[in-house]
């Protein structure tokens, strides 16, 4: 039952039914004009991220859209993730260490990655094998009240050996402008906990002292050392209006102003400060707890620009303006392009550019002489070493091949070059490569 | 048309509504008039009724009879407009009443589109034998709607007979339409959504027609050589192509290609969705 000549049977189609219908043949039949899309999703995707050296993560994800009716819409989504690797903690080694590398801390915490950092021992101890893993759970309700205004309200949970996040969310979205406009308004709150391994420390107690240092601020106690653990909470509010415009067929723009409040405990367990002396040649006296404000505000403008050029080229540029009352000011701009090399088969470069200034209670470390750079005379109340918190630039180039498996299924893989500079000229200068497979499967 | 007919009008006028209205009614009632073979003193009539006389037909039903006639050799037979006297044994009501093979067999001589002597406008065919324009004549009627529409009208419309679609041009915000496409086991939802900036979209199936006997279900796409139902036809195939009756017809050629509709519609390169 073999039909004549398959490959041309839509073209022959045309010609006849153009003859019957008294119309100009139509030369191509633009497959990207029309297409059927599921309402009902199921997607699994399996995704492996690793910066050379540093972090590498294996994400399995499931995501489920169901549509009750014509105006409500219910989304699932389920990640098992597992992290292994290491961070920068905060701590000089550079100082005393032959290879003039930064400490590191793991992901986050078991009992043996505090353990191992405290005690100092080198380069070998912060590097104990390590993983965490995290669960996370979503849902999602989109209600249309009617055919121009939507409704979205959703939760979602999560959970780490040390972290627990619990999100409640809302938006709205409405089209105007025959619909070209959608403007939409949402917010979102969250409640965390991070409870490492005891509870978290004091925020600027002393971790630990170097036992033969004659000399020490008389700040400084270290006969008493006395961490004080709890659960560290805090409370984060997200705010967000933005709009985004149908510009023509070829070109989409995307406007937003978010702004957020945190309250709570902001720290970073994990993160630490050296207490730096001249009788140690430079090398660690002590080594304190990471404080940080316990509120932070932030605000952020957005805007993004789609264009399709043609039906086979792509192009995305986005830039992101961030403040906040820490004192950090952040400028990103982010470019894709995208070409289609085949029907199935597309590349895609992507280009990123990323600056930020230091927080205001930023500082390497703290100088335990007087008169020596980051002296501090008293036990510093707020201080942070966490190089995330510090002035930096980050140049990430990359490439992207994407293969459509078949209709509902697609594979990636992603290879980029991050580099970052630190203002801090104790910190390197740090490449990494980055990679990144991706499978995604539907049913 | 035996079906639903929609018309869907993007305009804030109510007076192009109305003559948009009126066209399509006009042109929906014409085209059934004309080639329903159910009325009679048409076209069709006249030929199913000319027991082996010549018939001599107008432009527009050579046009149909001409691509039938390709359909038929793009198909290598398998669609057929005489097939229609097959149904003077099979009656797809949902029940088990399946023809015997002798039944099925006497039909058989009298189909075939390579037995009817078709050329300069003019038909002949054995008596008995009836030509059928049901396989296309909705989707015929929804082209030309959409057609005399654009031809005068700037404004976007969809027209929807029966679940055969075609669209004048895109949404006035340059959007498409979007149309829910059936779920076979509950009519209530949609089992996906169709995209269409242009041209047409088009299901085939066996939805509520069909018959059942011995836990095997009967499609009723008859193959026109047998006499039988295709072999593990697929029960709803939609695809989309520039016009609606492009769009039909591969559909049905899909389902007539039964458990090879999958790879018979990636090689014909159509968006499309196939329902087992």
């Amino acid at each position: 039952m073999q039909l004549k000549k398959s490959q041309s049977i839509k073209q022959k189609l045309a010609l006849a039914s153009s003859a019957l219908l008294l119309a100009t043949p139509s030369i191509s039949a633009e497959k990207k004009e029309a297409k059927i899309t599921d309402v009902d999703k199921i997607g699994i995707s399996q995704l492996y991220y690793t910066e050379e050296e540093r972090v590498t993560v294996n994400k399995t994800q499931v995501l489920i859209n169901k549509e009750i009716n014509e105006s409500n819409l219910v989304k699932f989504n389920y990640v098992y993730d597992t992290m292994s690797g290491a961070s920068p903690n905060g701590r000089i080694y550079s100082v005393i260490s032959d290879d003039n590398s930064i400490t590191y801390t793991t992901a986050s915490g078991s009992a043996n990655t505090v353990a191992n950092n405290s005690s100092g021992e080198g380069i070998e101890a912060w590097k104990t094998s390590f993983e965490d893993t995290r669960k996370a759970y979503n849902a999602e309700w989109e209600h249309e009240f009617f055919r121009t205004f939507k409704g979205v309200v959703g939760g979602g949970y999560s959970t780490e050996n040390d972290y627990e996040s619990k999100t409640f969310s809302g938006k709205f979205l409405l089209d105007v402008n025959q619909r070209r406009t959608t403007v939409t308004a949402g917010m979102s709150v969250s409640l965390d906990t991070v409870s490492p391994f005891g509870g978290v420390p004091e925020g600027s107690s002393v971790l630990t002292c170097h036992e033969f240092a004659a000399f020490r601020p008389t700040w400084l106690e270290c006969d008493n050392i006395k961490t004080i653990f709890a659960p560290g909470d805090k409370v984060v509010k997200d705010y967000l209006i933005g709009v985004t415009q149908v510009w023509n067929r070829r070109t989409l723009m995307q406007f937003n102003f978010a702004f957020s409040t945190e309250d709570g405990y902001l720290t970073d367990p994990y993160k630490q400060v050296s207490l730096v002396s001249s009788e140690l040649d430079g090398g660690e006296l002590a080594v304190l707890h990471e404080k940080r404000p316990d509120t932070r505000n932030t605000q952020s403008l957005f805007y993004k620009v789609i264009h399709v050029p043609t039906d086979k080229i792509g192009l995305r540029g986005s830039y992101r303006l961030y403040w906040d009352d820490w004192g950090v000011i952040a400028h990103t701009f982010n470019s894709h392009i995208r070409y289609d090399l085949l029907s199935k088969v597309y590349v895609q470069a992507h280009g990123r550019l990323h600056w930020q200034g230091a927080a205001d209670f930023f500082q390497p470390y703290v100088g335990a002489d007087s008169g020596s750079l980051y002296h501090s005379s008293s036990r510093p109340n707020i201080i942070s070493a966490d190089s995330r918190l510090g002035e930096l630039a980050n140049i990430t180039a990359g490439i992207k091949l994407g293969i459509k498996i078949n209709k509902d299924s697609n594979a990636s893989i992603r290879i980029e070059k991050l580099q970052t500079r630190y203002d801090n000229k104790l910190l390197p200068q740090l490449e990494t490569l980055i990679t990144q497979f991706n499978l995604y499967f539907k049913f | 048309m035996a079906s639903g007919c929609e018309i869907l009008i993007e305009t804030s006028s109510k007076s192009i509504a109305k003559k948009i209205t009126s066209i399509a009614q006009n042109e929906a009632m014409r085209i059934e008039h004309k080639f329903s073979r159910y009325k009679k003193n048409n076209i069709v009539y006249q030929i199913n009724s000319a027991n082996g006389e010549k018939v001599s037909v107008d432009d527009e039903t050579a046009r149909l009879l001409d691509y039938a006639s390709h359909c038929y050799e793009l198909s290598n037979g398998l669609f057929d407009i005489t097939s229609g006297v097959l149904r003077e044994v099979w009656k797809f009501d949902g029940s088990s009443n399946i023809p015997n093979e002798k039944e099925v067999d006497a039909i058989l001589p009298r189909i075939g589109w390579d037995k009817v002597n078709w050329k300069n406008k003019t038909l002949k065919m054995q008596p008995g034998m009836q030509i059928d324009f049901g396989g296309l004549g909705k989707e015929y009627a929804v082209d030309r709607t959409a057609s005399l529409i654009k031809n005068k009208y700037e404004t976007p419309a969809l027209i929807n007979y029966g679940g055969d679609i075609s669209v004048t041009s895109p949404r006035q915000n340059g959007r498409p339409w979007e149309i829910g496409l059936q779920n076979p086991d509950n009519t209530q939802s949609a089992i996906a959504k169709v995209e269409l900036f242009k041209g047409g979209v088009a299901t085939s199936g066996d939805l509520n027609r069909y018959l059942v006997k011995n836990n095997i279900r009967y499609t009723h796409i008859l193959n026109p050589k047998t006499g039988w139902p295709i072999d593990r036809a697929p029960r709803q195939v939609t695809v989309l192509a520039d016009t609606c009756i492009d769009a039909g017809m591969l559909s049905t050629f899909a389902i007539l290609q039964g458990e090879n509709a999958e790879s018979f519609l990636a090689q014909q390169n159509v968006e499309s969705r196939i329902i087992y």
